[in-house]
């Protein structure tokens, strides 16, 4: 959490920045951008390199959630097998009346 | 007279006799001792996963254009040593960044989508379809065989069957929800804090930054712009991109609220579904009454 807490502080001073760009004339003006952009630029840096630190963060909790998705797969499987048992002993009665038939 | 008083057909044949209020009161209660999923609240919480996906793939894409737009700026008024080249390389840019963080939301509207299928497939039709089947099964075998069974004992077993099939079904539903629900709520807890902390201290400081250096240096470039017309062009297109930016934030906004009620809702479909209020159970208790009293009355008319 420093980078954030140094980003927060970079982002005032570049606020600052902006504001006497604005506020003054030419080569103070053009000192004050250049400033700025630097600001920016630092700004800039800090953010990308502290997304690319927290991005492991997310790994186990995406991997914990797509196990769950497998999981949900699994069970609709199990509970679908109560209906497939039904349609077995139904299928075994059928069988048994064909059977039945070819005797009488 | 039999030498068997209770031959399997006349004992089946007895079943009819059961079918009283008692036998359905029973078969009912089997059906609605397990609680049911709370569809609504699922809905509920898949349309927010599709809002916060919407939102910050909107946000997302604006950062990058922000970025280009900002890269320009700077070359243009060239009063820092500026890139090389109008394009970012991919590890300079935030878009590498930014689909990590699209990958975790991906994940989260795949759960929520899963979650959803499953706790509204409807396993009671395919146990409907399987014990017709096997009423059939019963009745014709009945008739083949001289059994004696009769429509009304063919529709009280399957009625058994199906109410059973239904319990077991449902009891297995919400006993898998619970348990993966519960296994998921952490991860989620983390994917909403990781995202909200991102979004709320990095993404929108990137974009307050992007546009701040883009205000600035258009500004100071414009004024150097011999014609009036241009002038006006880049004023426009400057408004243009200082709004698309504030849009943006507001979405981030809106993204960071949704995102952080979003395990606490994750939670209440768990909590639902473990202690489910009597008024609800009461509930599903009228409805298989009504659904189960109407599968026998049905069996029994196909049976005849």
């Amino acid at each position: 959490m420093k980078n954030v807490e140094l980003i927060k502080t970079l982002s005032e001073n570049a606020a600052e920045l902006e504001k006497q760009v604005f506020a003054l004339t030419g080569d103070e003006s053009k000192a004050a951008l250049k400033e700025l952009n630097r600001t920016g630029e630092l700004i800039d840096k800090l953010i990308k390199k502290t997304l690319d630190e927290t991005a492991a963060e997310y790994t186990d909790a995406m991997t914990v959630l797509q196990e769950c998705v497998v999981a949900f797969g699994e069970a609709q499987g199990k509970i679908k097998k109560i209906v497939k048992t039904i349609q077995k002993v139904s299928g075994a009665l059928d069988a048994i009346e064909k059977l039945a038939s070819k005797v009488a | 007279m039999s030498r068997f008083p209770l031959s399997p057909g006349r004992t089946l044949n007895a079943l009819p006799a059961l079918r009283t209020p008692a036998l359905f009161l029973f078969l009912v209660f089997l059906a609605s001792c397990v609680a049911h999923p709370p569809i609504g609240k699922i809905d509920a919480l898949t349309r927010a996963s599709y809002e916060v996906a919407t939102g910050a793939r909107a946000a997302y894409t604006t950062a990058i254009e922000l970025e280009q737009k900002r890269l320009l700026a700077v070359l243009y008024t060239n009063e820092t040593p500026g890139p090389e080249s109008y394009e970012l390389r991919p590890e300079d840019s935030m878009a590498p960044r930014l689909l990590a963080r699209e990958a975790a939301i991906d994940v989260l509207v795949h759960y929520t989508e899963v979650l959803q299928a499953f706790a509204k497939y409807d396993f009671g039709s395919e146990i409907d379809d399987a014990t017709t089947n096997l009423a059939a099964s019963i009745s014709s075998l009945s008739k083949r065989t001289d059994a004696g069974i009769d429509s009304g004992t063919v529709g009280v077993l399957s009625s058994i069957v199906n109410a059973a099939a239904r319990w077991m079904a449902e009891s297995a539903r919400t006993d898998a929800l619970i348990d993966i629900m519960s296994k998921a709520q952490p991860a989620i807890e983390k994917i909403c804090t990781l995202l909200n902390d991102d979004h709320a201290l990095l993404i929108a400081e990137n974009i307050k930054n992007n546009r701040r250096l883009i205000r600035a240096n258009t500004a100071s470039f414009v004024l150097q712009l011999p014609s009036i017309a241009d002038r006006a062009a880049k004023q426009d297109d400057l408004v243009r991109t200082l709004a698309t930016a504030a849009a943006a934030l507001e979405t981030l906004d809106i993204v960071r609220t949704t995102l952080a009620q979003y395990p606490a809702a994750h939670r209440e479909i768990l909590n639902a579904m473990v202690d489910q209020p009597i008024e609800t159970q009461l509930r599903s208790l009228v409805e298989d009454a009504q659904r189960i009293h109407k599968y026998y009355r049905n069996i029994k008319s196909l049976n005849r």
